[in-house]
Parts: structure tokens; sequence; C-alpha cells
């Protein structure tokens, strides 16, 4: 029983006292337990790895200043940080182009062609996702690749379900537009 | 941003009048890389209800509908690449090293805060103490007369 409990994870609550206690080094704890789905949000919202890790970083200093200002869930309060750095990083920006380099990335095709292939989609998807509205490009990439539910979604976006599931809709709506002649 | 959630899209009550700001609108130039959706397509109920995973593959894979199950495990190939994605090492440290020096402190309620006092800040306190024991004197002055 006493094993168990060691083997426990602490609690995010159980690190966010160590830290306000004066423990820094516990911060790191919160920000390995979420910045791989919080780094993917980024990334697929910018479409650039500099950003991402910029708006990243400023997240969690933000987050670390304001520690004794959550309620509720941590994971919850610093993904809506993370989500409006996105959105205010969007509303600012003006560009023609994007991409983002994954070389670090392990492949898994086993042939040139498919290589190829996966490359193109990769940037093709990209570029459908860049010229999605914020919202329908969020909500896709919350649900596609982040592999939330609706009602995760609702949560973290303070909206309905319904709302989101229309979101989702009309961004497959018009990402198959951008991508059909391609590929379909 | 041209996006709006109206699903009536031109069939709105509002008729002719918003559909001439939507043309009006379409003429204008688009001001970054969003674009408008006006090419919209429809994905039948049974696609998305597969792409929510609410129904499986076989369920929906049809002659109609074959094309685009297709292109949308292609997609889902890579949109799922993507999920395993992890943030660069380095960042955590660098994350760490960029936190303030200060302690991320527990709010103080406003009575426990320290309080500066400045030149400034202590001439407006004293002018405010004055201006109140002189109105509490006239007020019980004229309530003894």
């Amino acid at each position: 029983m006493g094993q168990q409990l060691a083997d426990q994870p602490d609690s995010d609550q159980a690190i966010i006292g160590r830290v306000l206690a004066g423990n820094r080094d516990a911060f790191r704890t919160l920000i390995s337990r979420y910045s791989d789905p919080l780094y993917r949000h980024a990334l697929c919202m910018t479409g650039s790895p500099d950003v991402a890790e910029d708006i990243l970083q400023m997240s969690f200093i933000k987050a670390y200043q304001h520690l004794a200002e959550v309620r509720g869930r941590f994971d919850a309060w610093v993904f809506r940080i993370v989500a409006n750095g996105c959105k205010d990083w969007l509303k600012n920006i003006r560009r023609t182009h994007l991409s983002y380099d994954e070389d670090d990335q392990p492949s898994g095709y086993a042939t040139p062609d498919e290589e190829l292939d996966r490359t193109e989609l990769k940037s093709d998807l990209d570029r459908a996702l860049a010229a999605l509205p914020a919202s329908l490009r969020e909500a896709f990439v919350m649900k596609h690749v982040e592999g939330r539910s609706y009602e995760e979604m609702a949560d973290l976006l303070g909206t309905t379900v319904g709302a989101l599931k229309m979101r989702v809709h009309r961004a497959r709506e018009a990402l198959q537009v951008l991508l059909e002649e391609k590929y379909a | 941003m041209l996006d709006d959630m109206n699903t009536q899209g031109n069939r709105s009550s509002s008729g002719d009048k918003s559909q001439q700001q939507r043309a009006g609108a379409e003429r204008q130039p688009l001001t970054d890389r969003e674009v408008p959706l006006g090419q919209s397509r429809t994905t039948s109920a049974a696609i998305h209800a597969w792409l929510d995973g609410e129904l499986p593959e076989s369920a929906v894979r049809t002659a109609e509908t074959a094309r685009d199950v297709d292109f949308w495990l292609k997609v889902t190939e890579e949109t799922e690449r993507r999920r395993a994605m992890r943030m660069p090492g380095q960042l955590e440290a660098q994350i760490m090293a960029a936190l303030p020096t200060e302690t991320a402190d527990a709010p103080a309620t406003w009575w426990r805060k320290d309080v500066t006092l400045t030149p400034g800040t202590a001439a407006v306190a004293a002018a405010s103490l004055l201006a109140v024991g002189a109105a509490a004197t006239v007020a019980v002055l004229r309530a003894l007369r």
C-alpha cells in the first residue's frame, strides 16, 4: 500500500504547492508533464517551430508568475494561455509561406517514393491548415492532431460541443476542397 | 476573415442585402493568408460520423464514398504522425533558465501587501487626512451650535 502510494505521480496541485512554497525546480515536472501536447498545438497553429518554442516559453513563464491564481485544472489553464498566445500571434502576423522541418523526427517510410509522397502531403496539409480561419484550424488541430474528444475541447475552449462539431466539420470540408484535387 | 458560422449561407432571412454585403466582402483583397470558405463542399454525415469515431470504416465505405474515405485515410495518417511529435529536448532547460528569479508567491490580500511610500503619495495622504480632519471638525462644530 505504501509502495503504491509512493509510485503514484504527484498531483498537479501538490506540485503547485511545492513551487509556491519556494521549490522552483518542482515547476520542471509540470513542464515535462504537459509540454509535448502544448508544443504540438502551438506548432500546428503557427506552422513554425521557432514561433511554437517562443510561445511555449512565454506561456510557461506566465504560468509560473501567476501560479497562485490557478483555480481548477492546471492543464486546462496552461492550455488556454498557450492557445491565446497562438491566436495573438496569428492576429499580428501576415505571412505568405510557412513550413516546418522535422529533420529530427524519425521517418517510418520504407522507400524514397513513399517518403517523397509523405513530405508533399505534409507541406500541402500545412498550407491548407494555414488557409483556414483560426477558429476552424484550432478545432481541426485539437480533434485530429491532438486526438481530443469534443467534450474535452468544449471544456478547454469554453464553448459547446455542438459549436465545435460544426467547426470541425467545416474545417474538414474546407480542407477537402483545398486538397482533394491532388489527393482524392 | 470571411468565415462566419451561418450555416444557412445565402438562404439567410436578410435576403438581398446580406447577399450584396457578402459579394462586396468577396471582392475585397484578402489581408492575410486565410482564404474565404466560399467554395464549400458537403461531406456526407456518415463520413463525419466515421471521422468522429462514431461509425466503423466498413459502415461508411460505399462506391460513392470510397474516394472520400481514401482521402481521409491519407490525411489521418499524417495527422496521427504529428500526434507523436515532441517538444525539442533543450526547450525545457531554456524555460527553466528563463523563469524569473523571484518565487511565484501566493497572492497576498491587499491589507498584507507592502506599501511603498514616495514623497508624492505621502503628500497626497497628508492632504487627504487634513481635508478629512477639517471636514470632521466643521461637522462637529455645526452639530454643537
